[in-house]
């Protein structure tokens, strides 16, 4: 059983971890997009 | 619009997830040599099918590009072939967490384990290389013959099993599925489940590697402008 868990956990963590760099990283693209088109340095 | 249908897929995705969990631990019966460890197969093998779709997603977005030339099927190749390598990794644990007990061991050099590793050294080497060569069109030109040329792996993958003294079971042949008919219906929803969590992480990381490539663009024209303004004004 303790197999069994850690495949599935691993999988959940690793998608977890994965989704929330990508919206971490949107989020930052699109404060860097509203800041060039604002015309900021 | 993107928005609703993302959450769409995203609603459709997390009830055929949960049907997925239901039927890897409840509705599938108990493998009678394996025993639970045999749980694993209904997450390892769809993750290792999405790996695959994943690597021929990449592979054809780089015919596109080379094709049109146009960027937005550089970000799907680029896009596609992280999400393969992020699957594989999975495919890679999961697999050695089912293996140390039924086989006694972590790893072997079994065909398929070799030509799958392989695979994954191929495609965790195209990121590098997109991480390390810059962004002009002459490498991007050269990463997408890599991701085309990688794919040539994945048949071998999937033949090697069938075809060279592999360890690993073959569950799918041209006449049937090895497996019981519960046991068939708890993969098939777990196939289309991870399908699914495929299409929702492409269109999300796409998303994200086009606004990237907006960001430098705007960027480039920025300083472009500035050294027109200097040139201008020392003239």
């Amino acid at each position: 059983m303790t197999y069994l868990f850690w495949s599935f956990a691993v999988v959940w963590i690793a998608l977890f971890v994965y989704v929330r760099a990508l919206v971490r990283r949107t989020r930052a693209l699109e404060e860097e997009v509203r800041r060039l088109a604002g015309g900021g340095s | 619009m993107r928005r609703s249908f993302d959450g769409w897929l995203a609603w459709l995705m997390g009830g055929l997830m949960l049907a997925a969990l239901y039927g890897a631990f409840v509705y599938a019966p108990r493998e009678q040599i394996m025993g639970d460890v045999q749980r694993i197969f209904y997450v390892h093998l769809p993750l290792a099918w999405v790996g695959f779709v994943a690597f021929g997603h990449s592979a054809w977005a780089a015919v596109q590009y080379l094709r049109t030339g146009r960027r937005g099927w550089d970000v799907a190749s680029a896009s596609a072939a992280e999400i393969g390598v992020l699957f594989a990794t999975l495919v890679i644990i999961t697999g050695s967490l089912w293996a140390r007990p039924v086989w006694n061991t972590w790893w072997t050099w079994d065909p398929q384990l070799v030509t799958y590793l392989i695979l994954w050294f191929i495609y965790a080497g195209y990121l590098l290389l997109r991480a390390a060569a810059g962004d002009d069109e002459r490498q991007r030109r050269i990463a997408a013959v890599f991701a085309i040329v990688g794919f040539v792996d994945v048949p071998l993958v999937w033949l090697s099993a069938r075809y060279l003294r592999a360890l690993s079971p073959v569950i799918f042949t041209s006449r049937s599925i090895g497996l019981a008919p519960q046991m068939a219906w708890a993969l098939a929803v777990g196939l289309a489940a991870w399908s699914l969590v495929y299409v929702l992480l492409a269109r999300l990381r796409i998303r994200v590697g086009t606004m990237e490539a907006d960001v430098a663009a705007i960027a480039d024209a920025r300083v472009d402008d500035a050294v027109a303004g200097r040139g201008s004004g020392a003239g």
